[in-house]
């Protein structure tokens, strides 16, 4: 959980409330589901759809990213 | 992924924190809360030590800020998701039943937009193929739209009166004497007004050019007298003050009411002008009140008195008029049916109301034969009548024209499709639908047709401001004449159904198995290929019969105008100078003064430089004059005779207008009015009374009560002129000199204020350009009376031309619309010739590999385009032939089937038809056997 909070969105912190909503509309879309709770902690599994929406995702950005360096908008990391 | 979620731990390190947390927990959904509620908790206390792990105030206050926002947020989130969800658990289910599909579903907002952003995407892709479209679309529908604002204007907006179907018009007629209809004199209407019983109301007016004097140029105006009466007939009131009383309506209450236009014009709309003072032909009136905007009245198009006046006064009749019978027939009269009554009762009550009429004419109303009546027309259909036929023509016209462009874009939106095939085939394989390809290509035709509305409307707007000023007077409501609502309403029916028929109708016409196929099918081999060229084909053959239609309908229209102009009308309309001017009587009131103005104004213009004849007229040709009945010497006078036309002429009438003496001799300019009686009478007139006889020396006496009338000599016989319009079966004609005119009738007509003898047209012949004579004429008018205003300058030439304006519109536009169709049944064959060439490229290639003669080849090409023209001309010859019958009544001396207008608008398309080959069968011949087959 605190993976989340500190890797989403730029860093800003992201509330318990807002984690469990999104959790819940990947489920209802198909693309998380989740596991059988072991009575101390609750598990989501990625399924196939939500994988293949990760990889598209994933793609997407890495070419923006590519796209982004390519036309020099802005100033390359180091 | 699963992230470290603590959950049941045994005791919290922060209990009152927690519970305020799962208290504000509650404001979330009961599923939501119930399924994460202790996941909640227990993240949150893991971060509530986390934070206050250093400095616990301020870490506290910062973990319940972000905890508090976030909430802020998810709980409305939550909400809402569950709020939504029984709509997109419906959605889910469809969509996992019909897959793919889902994206493609039509008639939603959301694919209808997709498919219009396509379809913008596809037209700006063929540039070529959006604008010619549009233009065509916009020709047809602006067309269509300028005809219908006509039709709607004038034929189907109903009068602007109240209950205006209840509304009739009423003359008097004596068939028997050349008579069919003349206007009402006061004491016959006023016998009428009180024995009648069929009427609610009715009243009578009669138009008159009136002298509009104390303003800076003097003028004339139309002015209507009209009974009291009449207001409430009309059911109109005024917008403005009062109309008159009935007893106001009698001589010595000089009231006046204006009509809304002129008093915008002239007194700026500004209510102060009730009460103050105008004067008409020089005596004072006083302004009561002004009319409204929709009060257009007399209605132009009405046969007589049919002349929109500006001003509105009392009939106030003279004793002299209502004592004398048979005189001054210049009223229309204006009925309203009372409640209950038909046209035929009250056509029956009117007959015997004419036979008591009648018999007050005394013995000499008696002869046998002769039948007074007073026929009565639904008003509506007497303001219409001459318009409704041309009119319903053009509408008719510009439907064919809508249906020849319907089916040439739908062969293009055809031959595109057939373009297209590859991006419809990978649609549908991603899982469009029939019903969603046919969205997307509806919506595409509707884009198309939507524009062309665009462009076609402000066409139409264009058209009908020119139509109104080229045809003053032809159009009778001009001023309702817009493009209103309704007339949007209609356009925008008209683009649906365009739309509809250009996009879909072919795909639909292809039925549902070949449309599969048609939409799916690789180029060139399918079934769906040959079921769109044979639609093709289909629709050029139609295109090319509704041209041959419209061709043949614009042909006899301008055959018919031809003769029309071109019929001898009897007189030389070059280099002649006209001009209207009236002497108020209030100014004239002598006779002397009257004829010495005349000679004097006549005399003096004909000094002028440039001036060959001059004369002076009651009335030109072309124009119905004053009608008189008459006996010749030595036959009853009482028999049954046409009435004739007189003209009184001042000065060398029949040289300035080239009427030519046939026998006899002209005036002399030596006649008197109490001297030697003569006239000149024309060649019908001659051949109907003397017809072996010789004329010259015959008398004629005039039919008229009162005083014995002079025996009149006839002097001479000139030939027949038109005095109807153009086309018009010459009437009986009596030309009188003016100077024989008697001092008793102008004293008679200066006394009941009737401009009768005082009404007079200059006639100048000029050696040059007759319109460099206005300017010294008019000098040489204001000379004389500077008051005198002159009015209706035009040359004789453009009289003739506004006589056949309207036909020569309606054959001008009938070509136009031909002219569309022609160019559209080119286009149309050349689009699908030019198709097939390059569908059969390999075939031409392999008969010209085999020695086939280039020329054989062309013929080939061209043999198929005639072809399917000679399928289109038969069907168009009998639609034709049909059609062309409902225009006999608009033709002037042609045949509804003249067969050299049906040979040449054949041989015009044939013209067109094989231009439209020849170029894509020279392409054809031209094709290199090599490329062709290296190609396939």
């Amino acid at each position: 959980m605190s993976n989340v909070r500190d890797n989403v969105e730029g860093g800003r912190r992201v509330g318990p409330g807002t984690i469990y909503g999104t959790l819940q509309r990947l489920e209802d879309v198909g693309l998380v589901q989740a596991l059988p709770s072991d009575g101390r902690r609750r598990s989501f599994e990625l399924l196939p759809a939500g994988r293949t929406a990760l990889e598209a995702e994933a793609l997407r950005l890495t070419r923006l990213a590519e796209l982004v360096r390519d036309r020099r908008v802005l100033p390359e990391e180091g | 992924m699963a992230s470290e979620i603590g959950v049941g731990r045994p005791r919290p390190r922060f209990p009152w924190s927690t519970r305020s947390y799962r208290l504000l927990l509650r404001l979330l959904p009961g599923s939501f809360r119930r399924r994460f509620a202790d996941d909640l908790s227990a993240d949150f206390e893991t971060l509530l030590s986390e934070a206050t792990r250093g400095r616990p105030l301020f870490g506290w206050i910062r973990c319940w800020s972000e905890i508090l926002l976030d909430l802020a947020g998810a709980v409305p989130r939550e909400h809402w998701r569950v709020w939504r969800s029984p709509y997109d658990q419906r959605r889910l289910a469809a969509r996992s039943s019909q897959s793919e599909r889902t994206h493609f579903r039509r008639f939603t907002v959301r694919s209808i937009l997709f498919d219009l952003r396509h379809a913008l995407r596809a037209l700006r892709r063929a540039p070529v193929f959006s604008l010619v479209t549009v233009i065509i679309l916009a020709l047809g529908i602006g067309a269509n739209t300028a005809i219908f604002t006509l039709v709607r204007a004038v034929l189907l907006r109903p009068l602007p009166f109240e209950q205006p179907d209840r509304l009739v018009l009423m003359h008097e007629s004596l068939p028997a004497m050349n008579f069919p209809i003349f206007p009402f004199s006061a004491p016959d209407y006023l016998d009428l007004e009180r024995q009648q019983e069929v009427f609610a109301d009715l009243g009578a007016f009669v138009v008159k050019r009136v002298e509009l004097s104390g303003v800076e140029t003097p003028e004339t105006v139309d002015s209507a007298s009209m009974s009291s009466s009449l207001f409430t007939t009309l059911g109109v009131e005024p917008a403005l003050g009062r109309v008159w009383s009935p007893q106001e309506d009698a001589p010595g209450h000089d009231v006046l009411v204006l009509d809304y236009d002129f008093w915008q014009e002239r007194f700026a709309g500004s209510p102060d002008v009730l009460g103050s003072t105008i004067r008409l032909d020089r005596d004072p009136y006083t302004v009561i009140g002004v009319m409204p905007a929709s009060f257009d009245f007399p209605p132009r198009g009405l046969p007589v008195n049919g002349q929109p006046a500006s001003l509105f006064t009392p009939t106030a009749w003279e004793p002299f008029q209502l004592e004398n019978r048979g005189m001054m027939h210049n009223l229309s009269a204006i009925a309203r049916l009372a409640d209950g009554v038909t046209l035929e009762r009250a056509r029956a009550d009117l007959e015997t109301i004419a036979d008591r009429v009648q018999d007050a004419y005394g013995a000499a109303g008696r002869a046998p034969g002769v039948e007074l009546s007073f026929p009565i027309t639904p008003l509506r259909d007497a303001v219409v009548g001459e318009v409704r036929t041309p009119l319903l023509l053009l509408l008719g016209a510009v439907g064919l024209v809508l249906l020849v462009v319907v089916a040439n874009v739908a062969n293009l939106t055809l031959s595109r499709a057939a373009a297209r095939q590859s991006e419809m085939a990978i649609r549908a394989a991603i899982g469009a639908g029939r019903g969603r390809l046919i969205q997307s290509l509806l919506l595409e035709s509707l884009l198309l047709a939507g524009l062309g509305a665009a462009l076609g409307v402000a066409l139409a707007q264009l058209a009908v401001r020119l139509a109104i000023r080229l045809l003053p007077g032809a159009i009778p409501f001009s001023e309702r004449v817009r493009l209103d609502l309704p007339v949007l309403l209609f356009t925008l029916g008209l683009t649906v159904l365009t739309a509809v028929l250009c996009g879909a109708a072919p795909l639909f016409a292809a039925g549902r198995r070949r449309l599969e196929a048609l939409l799916r099918s690789a180029v060139g081999r399918s079934t769906g290929s040959a079921a769109r060229q044979r639609l093709q084909r289909v629709l050029v053959v139609t295109t090319v019969a509704l041209a041959l239609v419209l061709l043949v309908g614009a042909g006899l229209l301008g055959r018919s105008f031809n003769r029309l102009i071109g019929t001898e009308a009897g007189f030389d309309a070059d280099r002649v100078l006209t001009m209207a001017l009236t002497l108020p009587p209030e100014a004239y009131p002598e006779a002397e003064g009257v004829r010495s103005f005349v000679r004097t104004l006549r005399e003096r213009v004909a000094a002028l430089a440039g001036v060959e004849h001059t004369s002076m007229t009651t009335s030109l040709p072309l124009t119905f004059g004053e009608r008189r009945s008459f006996y010749p010497e030595g036959a009853d006078p009482t028999a049954v005779r046409p009435s004739v036309t007189v003209t009184w002429v001042d000065g060398p009438f029949f040289e300035a207008l080239g009427i030519p003496l046939e026998e006899g001799r002209l005036f002399d300019g030596s006649e008197r009015a109490d001297g030697e009686q003569v006239v000149l009478v024309n060649r019908t007139l001659a051949r109907r009374i003397w017809p072996e006889e010789d004329v010259v020396g015959q008398r004629i006496r005039w039919r008229m009560p009162g005083s014995e009338n002079a025996w009149l000599t006839v002097i001479g016989v000139v030939a027949d002129v038109n005095d109807g319009p153009l086309g018009s079966e010459p009437n009986p004609h009596v030309y009188v000199p003016y100077q024989q005119f008697a001092d008793a009738e102008l004293d008679m007509a200066a006394n009941v204020r009737s401009p009768w003898g005082r009404q007079f047209q200059l006639v100048v012949a000029s050696e040059t350009d007759p319109s460099s004579l206005i300017n010294p004429v008019l000098a040489e008018v204001r000379e004389l009376d500077r008051s005198l205003p002159v009015s209706a300058v035009r040359t004789m030439e453009q009289i003739v031309g506004e006589g056949v304006a309207p036909q020569r519109a309606s054959a001008l536009l009938l070509g136009a619309f031909a002219a569309i169709a022609l160019v559209l049944a080119g286009v149309g064959l050349y689009g699908v010739l030019a198709y097939a060439v390059t569908q059969r490229r390999r075939e031409i290639g392999v008969r010209v590999a085999l020695g086939a003669e280039r020329s054989s080849v062309v013929g080939m090409i061209v043999r198929q385009g005639l072809g399917l023209v000679l399928v289109g001309l038969a069907g168009g010859v009998i639609a034709a032939l049909g059609l062309s019958r409902l225009m006999a009544a608009v033709l002037y001396q042609t045949a509804a089937w003249d067969p050299v207008t049906f040979v040449a608008a054949t041989a015009v398309l044939v013209l067109a038809a094989l231009l439209a080959s020849w170029l894509p069968a020279r392409r054809a011949s031209r094709v290199d056997p090599a490329t062709a087959l290296r190609t396939e």
